[in-house]
C-alpha cells in the first residue's frame, strides 16, 4: 500500500480512542473505596481519627500522601499525553524532608531509633501500603494504555506513585504511628516499592 | 522558522480532530517528509522500502494515538514525541535496536519527498494477508480503490456506521499486528 493510499485510509477513519483520563475518576475512586473498605474492614480504623486530625504532625501524615498521589496522577496522565512530567512532584519529597526535620527537633536525641521503630507495625505497614495500592493501580495502568506514553516505565512508575501515596494515605487512618520519624521513612519506602512495581508494570503494559 | 509552520499544523489538526477529514489528510502529508527524512537519515542501510513502512508504522501511531494532543497545547512537541517513540520502536523490532533518535532531529532533518518508484512499502500489505478478508478488503476498499464510506458499505452490505466501527476497528489491528510481526 502506498503511503498516500493509506493517509486516505485514515483520513476516512473519524473514531478517536479516548484520552487515558475519560472515565478515570470513577473507576480509581472506586477502586479506592474498595481498598479502603477492605482496610477497614481487616485493620479497623485507629481511635480517635478525628481528634488526631487536629494535630498538625498527624495530619500531615494523610495529606502529604495524598498530595503525592494527586500530583503523580496529573504527571502520569501529562507523560501519557507524551508531554513532560513537571517538576512540582519534587515538592512532595521537599515537604517529606522538612517533616523529618521537624520530627527530629520534637524528640530528645535518645529516643530517635525508638521513635522510628515504632510500636511494632512496621511490617503491617509495608505490608498493607502495597496492598491496598494494588486496585488503584492496576486502574491507573488499564487507563493509561490508552495513553501515549513515550516512556513506558516512567509512566508506570509515576502510576505506582500516585497509587502508593493514595494507599499510604488510607493506611494512615489506621496507622497508630504519629512521629515523622516513624512515617517519613516507612511510608516512603512503602510508596517507593509501588512505585517500583508501577514501572515494571509500565514496561511491560504501557509499551504501544 | 516553525512559527508559521507551527500554526498551520495545529491549525490542520484542530480541523482534524472537529471532523475535517480533508484537513487531516492535509495535515498527514505535510508531515510525512519530515517523518521520512529523519528515518531515512537513521535508518541509512535499511532499504527504501523498509523506511517507508517504517513512516507508515509511524503515521499509523499518530492517527491512532491523535487523541492524546490537545488542541490548546503546541503540536510539534507533541507530534516530535510521538514520532521518536515509534521510529525508535520501529528500528529496534527490525534488529537496529540502540539507534539513537534526538528530538531535534525533527526540526533539523530535511524533509524527504517519495522516491521515483511509487512509494511501496511491503508491510500493510502483509498485515493485511493477516486481517479476516473482511476488514483487509473494507480497508484496501477504502485506501487502494478510494472508495468512500458509503461505496465501501454498498459493496460489504455494511451500514456506513458499521463501516466506521470496522474500518477503525481494522486500523487498530494493523498497528498491533505491526508491533509483533515486522521480521
Amino acid at each position: 500500500m502506498r503511503t498516500d493510499d493509506l493517509i486516505a485510509l485514515l483520513a476516512s477513519d473519524r473514531l478517536a480512542e479516548p484520552p487515558p483520563s475519560q472515565g478515570l475518576p470513577l473507576r480509581l475512586a472506586l477502586a479506592v473505596a474498595v481498598a479502603a473498605a477492605g482496610m477497614v474492614a481487616v485493620l479497623g480504623l485507629r481511635a480517635g481519627v478525628a481528634a488526631a486530625a487536629t494535630v498538625p504532625l498527624t495530619l500531615a501524615k494523610s495529606v502529604l500522601p495524598a498530595v503525592l498521589a494527586v500530583l503523580a496522577l496529573a504527571a502520569a496522565l501529562r507523560v501519557a499525553r507524551a508531554a513532560a512530567a513537571g517538576w512540582r512532584l519534587w515538592a512532595v519529597p521537599a515537604a517529606a524532608m522538612l517533616l523529618l526535620v521537624a520530627g527530629l527537633f520534637q524528640e530528645p536525641t535518645a529516643m530517635w531509633s525508638d521513635k522510628a521503630s515504632g510500636n511494632g507495625t512496621i511490617l503491617t505497614c509495608l505490608t498493607a501500603i502495597p496492598l491496598i495500592a494494588l486496585l488503584p493501580l492496576v486502574a491507573l495502568i488499564a487507563a493509561l494504555r490508552r495513553g501515549a506514553a513515550p516512556f513506558p516505565a516512567r509512566a508506570g512508575a509515576l502510576a505506582g506513585m500516585a497509587a502508593g501515596g493514595i494507599a499510604a494515605a488510607v493506611y494512615s487512618l489506621h496507622c497508630p504511628e504519629d512521629s515523622p520519624l516513624f512515617y517519613v521513612p516507612w511510608y516512603g519506602l512503602a510508596i517507593l516499592c509501588v512505585t517500583a512495581a508501577g514501572a515494571l508494570a509500565g514496561s511491560r503494559f504501557l509499551r504501544w | 522558522m516553525h512559527g508559521k509552520a507551527e500554526d498551520d499544523w495545529a491549525v490542520l489538526m484542530r480541523a482534524a480532530l472537529a471532523g475535517d477529514a480533508a484537513a487531516y489528510a492535509r495535515f498527514l502529508r505535510a508531515v510525512t517528509p519530515v517523518l521520512r527524512g529523519v528515518v531515512r537519515a537513521r535508518g541509512a542501510g535499511l532499504g527504501e522500502a523498509a523506511c517507508e513502512d517504517v513512516v507508515q508504522e509511524v503515521l499509523l501511531a499518530i492517527h491512532l494515538k491523535r487523541g492524546t494532543w490537545r488542541p490548546d497545547e503546541p503540536i510539534r512537541p507533541w507530534l516530535y514525541a510521538i514520532a521518536r517513540y515509534k521510529v525508535v520502536d520501529a528500528f529496534r523490532s527490525r534488529g537496529r535496536g540502540g539507534i539513537d533518535v534526538p528530538i531535534e532531529d525533527f526540526a533539523e532533518t530535511l524533509p524527504a519527498a517519495a522516491g521515483p518508484d511509487p512509494t511501496e512499502a511491503r508491510d500493510v500489505e502483509r498485515m493485511l494477508g493477516l486481517l479476516d478478508p473482511r476488514t483487509a478488503g473494507l480497508l484496501r476498499g477504502i485506501g487502494v480503490e478510494g472508495e468512500s464510506i458509503a461505496e465501501a458499505g454498498r459493496r460489504l452490505g455494511m451500514t456506513e456506521g458499521a463501516v466506521r466501527v470496522a474500518l477503525h476497528r481494522g486500523l487498530k489491528r494493523l498497528a498491533e499486528l505491526r508491533g509483533r510481526h515486522v521480521e
